[in-house]
C-alpha cells in the first residue's frame, strides 16, 4: 500500500514538473511573440564565398520600430565597434567590400540599446582537384 | 502482483523520462555552450550553428556532462556544473579579447597548470578576488545542497552509469593527452583553422574544440624538422666585407661586466601619432641611443608573453622556427638549453638572472637552471624593505639588487634582470608611489579620460625605468671596471584605451610595432655598430662581440644574418636568410652541442 501510494506520488511530482516545465515554455514563446516589435536588422548576403576574395560588399536594411534614430556600427573580432552609418530610423545602405568573415554589424538606438546584430559568415573556397 | 506490476511500470516510465531529460539536457549544453560562445567573441549568438565547429566544440563539453553525470549521479547538478564551466570558458575569453584582442588558447592553460601565488595576483589585477572566491563558495554550497536534494538518475550498481564512466573517462584522457587519435575530427581542414587569424578559428570551431585542436598541435610542436635546403642556401650567401669579428676577442682578465635589463612593457609612446615628443618621459634611453648605438627591436609578442622576447634574447633562437610554441619556458623541457649564459659561462662569467616575482612564474626557476644561470635572484631574495611601486616590485629595488651582485663580484659577472614595475593594468586601481608625479604626466587635451589615465599610469612606471637606466650608467661609470649594457623592452603593453585614442606614425597596427633598444659600454669596452633595427634573436650576438667573446659557430651565423639583411630594412635575401636561421636553430637546440656538465669542467680548467 505505502509503496504504491509512494509510486503515486512521484508519478504525479513528475507530471507536475513536465507541466510546469511546458508552461513555462508556452509562457517564454507567448511573451517573445507578442511583446516583439517591428524593429529589425538584416544583412545580404549572410554568407559568402571566400572564392571571391576575404572581402565583400553586404546590403543592409534595418528598422527601430520605435521612431528613434538608428546608429549602425560594425565590429570585427577583437577590435572595437566603429560608427559606420545611421541617423534614420528606418533605411538600407550598401557597406563597402570591407565586410569580412566575423564583421558584425550592430543596431543601436539613440538611447544606446543595441536592438539586433548580424554576423556575416563565410564558405571555404574549395581547391577544385588536378587531374 | 499488483504491487509489482506498479513498479515495474514506474521503472519503466522514469526510464523513458530519463532518456527524454538527458536529451534534452545534451541539447541543452550544446546549444547553451554555443551561445555564450559566440556571445563572448560580440558575434551574433547563433554565427555558425550550423557548422561542422559547432559539433567540434560540443563534444568536450559533453564529456565532461558524462564524466560529472557518472561521478554524481544527479542529472540538474551535472547539467548546471557543465554550463558554469562553459560560461566561465566564455568569460575568460571576452576578458582576453577586450584586453589583449587574442582569444583565450590552449597556451593560457598552462597558468592553470603552473599555478602559484604569483599566478593568483596577476589574475587578481584583472578579476576581483573577493567576488571569484565568493563564486566559489556559492557554487560549492549550492552544488552540496542539490546534490543532497536531487534525486540520483542512476539505480544502484547500474551497468549504464559504469558504461558511461569508462567512455567519459576514456575520452578525456584522449582530448588531454593530445592523442593523434583525435585528428580526424580536430581536423585543420574540418574545423576551419586560420593560422593567421586566432580569432577566426574560435569564430569558425568555438573556444573548446580550438583549444583541443591546439593541444594536439603543441604535443609535436618541438617536433619541426630544420630544412637542409634552407640551411644550404643561407650559408651560401656572402658575408659583407670587414663584417666580422669587428672586435678582436677580448683577454679574460679585462671581460667587461654584463649586464642586461629587459623593460617590462617598454616602448617608446613617440611612435604613438598623438605623441610628437618623449623625452620627458624616457630623456635617459634618447640621450643614450643618440651616443652610443641601439634603435628598434621585432619582438614576437605582443601585449604579454614577455618570455617569448626574454627566449629569443638568451638563446637566440627565433621563436619563428617552432610556430606551434607559445611559451617556451612551459613547453620546452630540456635539461639543458643552449644559451648565452653558457656561452659567457665558458669565458669565465658568472651567470645571474634578477627578478623581483616569484621565480615559480612562468616556470623560470627550472628553466633558468636549463639555461645555465647559476644564480636566480627573485622577490623573497630581495631585502624586506624592497619597495614596490603600484602593484609590483619598483624598478628602484631591482637596480639596488644589480649594484648589490656587481658590489660583491669576483669574477666577470653576467647579469640578466627581468623588471615588472610597468606591467598591467594600467588602470587606476593600484595607486603608485607617487601619485602627484603620476598625476603630472603629459597626456593628448584630446583623448577620452580612459585613455588619458591609463597613458599616465603607463608613462609613470616607463619612465621610473628610465631613471633607473640612468642611475645604473651613472653606477657603472662610477665603478671603473669594464662593461657593456643592454636595455630593451620585452613588447608593447595592452593599453585598450590608448590604441583606440590613437594611431601609430607608421600606420600599423600595435602588435606589429617595435620596441626601443640599446646597447651601452664603459670607456674601456668596446661596441661594434650594428644595424639600428635587430630581431630579439640577434641580440645575444651582439653582446658577445661587444664583450669580446668568440663567437660559437651558431653565434656567427647569427652576425651573419643580421650583416646580410643590412641596415635598416628588408631585402631580397632577407626571406632566405630568415628560413636558414630558422632551420638552423632547431638544429642548435635539439642537438644539443655540449652539456651542463662540460661547461662547469671547462670553466674550473679555465680558473
Amino acid at each position: 500500500m505505502l509503496r504504491n501510494a509512494l509510486g503515486g506520488m512521484r508519478r504525479s511530482r513528475l507530471a507536475l514538473w513536465c507541466t510546469l516545465l511546458t508552461l513555462a515554455l508556452l509562457i517564454s514563446w507567448a511573451a517573445w511573440f507578442f511583446s516583439r516589435g517591428t524593429d529589425y536588422l538584416s544583412i545580404s548576403p549572410r554568407t559568402f564565398s571566400e572564392c571571391g576574395g576575404v572581402t565583400t560588399k553586404v546590403h543592409v536594411s534595418w528598422d527601430t520600430g520605435d521612431g528613434l534614430p538608428a546608429t549602425l556600427m560594425v565590429k570585427n573580432i577583437g577590435k572595437s565597434a566603429k560608427v559606420w552609418t545611421g541617423g534614420k530610423p528606418k533605411g538600407e545602405a550598401d557597406t563597402g567590400a570591407w565586410m569580412s568573415d566575423g564583421t558584425t554589424v550592430i543596431l543601436k538606438t539613440s538611447d544606446g540599446r543595441v536592438l539586433h546584430r548580424r554576423t556575416l559568415v563565410s564558405t571555404v573556397c574549395a581547391v577544385p582537384a588536378k587531374h | 502482483m499488483e504491487l509489482d506490476g506498479t513498479r515495474v511500470s514506474i521503472v519503466r516510465e522514469a526510464r523513458w523520462v530519463r532518456w527524454l531529460m538527458v536529451i534534452v539536457g545534451l541539447a541543452c549544453i550544446a546549444v547553451c555552450s554555443w551561445v555564450m560562445d559566440r556571445l563572448s567573441l560580440s558575434v551574433g549568438p547563433f554565427t555558425y550553428i550550423s557548422s561542422f565547429g559547432f559539433y567540434a566544440n560540443t563534444l568536450p563539453y559533453l564529456i565532461l556532462f558524462g564524466l560529472l553525470l557518472s561521478l554524481t549521479a544527479r542529472f540538474f547538478l551535472a547539467t548546471s556544473s557543465t554550463l558554469i564551466i562553459a560560461a566561465i570558458v566564455a568569460f575568460a575569453n571576452y576578458e582576453k579579447l577586450e584586453v589583449l584582442s587574442r582569444p583565450l588558447s590552449f597556451s593560457d592553460l598552462f597558468f592553470v597548470k603552473e599555478i602559484d601565488l604569483s599566478v593568483l595576483r596577476l589574475l587578481s589585477s584583472y578579476i576581483n578576488p573577493w567576488v571569484a572566491v565568493g563564486c566559489v563558495a556559492v557554487f560549492i554550497v549550492a552544488a552540496i545542497l542539490v546534490f543532497k536534494h536531487e534525486r540520483p538518475f542512476f539505480r544502484k550498481r547500474s551497468s549504464m552509469r559504469i558504461c558511461l564512466a569508462i567512455i567519459s573517462m576514456a575520452m578525456a584522457v584522449l582530448v588531454v593527452s593530445g592523442s593523434s587519435w583525435l585528428s580526424t575530427v580536430y581536423d585543420a581542414g574540418k574545423i576551419r583553422f586560420v593560422g593567421w587569424a586566432p580569432a577566426l578559428t574560435v569564430l569558425h570551431t568555438g573556444i573548446a574544440a580550438t583549444i583541443i585542436y591546439q593541444n594536439i598541435d603543441y604535443a609535436h610542436a618541438l617536433s619541426e624538422a630544420p630544412d637542409t635546403t634552407a640551411i644550404d642556401k643561407f650559408l651560401a650567401l656572402a658575408t659583407p666585407k670587414a663584417a666580422m669579428p669587428a672586435v678582436p676577442a677580448t683577454p679574460k682578465v679585462t671581460r667587461p661586466d654584463i649586464v642586461v635589463i629587459q623593460s617590462e612593457s617598454l616602448f617608446d609612446p613617440e611612435i604613438l601619432a598623438d605623441i610628437s615628443d618623449s623625452d620627458a618621459v624616457l630623456p635617459n634611453l634618447h640621450s643614450a641611443i643618440a651616443s652610443g648605438k641601439g634603435g628598434r627591436m621585432l619582438v614576437p609578442t605582443f601585449g604579454g608573453g614577455t618570455i617569448r622576447t626574454e627566449f629569443e634574447v638568451l638563446t637566440s633562437i627565433p621563436m619563428a622556427a617552432y610556430p606551434r610554441i607559445s611559451f617556451p619556458y612551459l613547453q620546452i623541457r630540456q635539461d639543458h638549453i643552449p644559451s648565452l649564459p653558457f656561452v659567457l659561462r665558458k669565458s669565465g662569467y658568472e651567470a645571474y638572472a634578477i627578478h623581483g616575482n616569484e621565480g615559480s612564474f612562468w616556470n623560470r626557476t627550472k628553466t633558468f637552471v636549463a639555461l645555465g644561470f647559476q644564480h636566480f635572484v627573485t622577490a623573497k631574495d630581495f631585502p624586506a624593505g624592497a619597495s614596490k611601486d603600484g602593484r609590483y616590485m619598483s624598478d628602484h629595488a631591482m637596480t639596488n639588487m644589480i649594484e648589490s651582485v656587481l658590489d660583491h663580484a669576483s669574477a666577470p659577472t653576467f647579469i640578466f634582470a627581468i623588471s615588472i614595475e610597468a606591467h598591467g593594468p594600467y588602470g587606476n586601481s593600484a595607486l603608485p608611489a607617487n601619485p602627484a608625479a603620476r598625476d603630472a604626466m603629459p597626456a593628448p587635451k584630446a583623448w577620452p579620460q580612459a585613455a588619458r589615465d591609463e597613458y599616465k599610469n603607463y608613462t609613470y612606471h616607463i619612465h621610473d625605468a628610465d631613471s633607473e637606466l640612468g642611475r645604473l650608467i651613472k653606477y657603472l661609470d662610477a665603478r671603473g671596471r669594464p662593461y657593456i649594457l643592454a636595455f630593451y623592452g620585452d613588447h608593447l603593453p595592452g593599453l585598450v584605451h590608448v590604441y583606440h585614442a590613437s594611431a601609430f606614425d607608421d600606420g600599423r597596427l600595435a602588435p606589429l610595432q617595435q620596441v626601443p633598444w640599446l646597447l651601452a659600454s664603459g670607456p674601456k669596452s668596446g661596441v661594434v655598430q650594428s644595424r639600428s633595427k635587430i630581431y630579439a634573436w640577434m641580440l645575444g650576438a651582439n653582446l658577445l662581440e661587444a664583450a669580446g667573446v668568440e663567437l660559437p659557430q651558431y653565434y656567427r651565423s647569427i652576425r651573419k644574418a643580421e650583416l646580410i639583411m643590412g641596415t635598416d630594412s628588408w631585402n631580397t635575401q632577407s626571406d632566405s636568410v630568415l628560413a636558414g636561421i630558422d632551420s638552423l636553430a632547431r638544429s642548435h637546440l635539439v642537438q644539443q652541442p655540449q652539456s651542463a656538465a662540460s661547461v662547469s669542467t671547462e670553466k674550473e680548467g679555465a680558473k
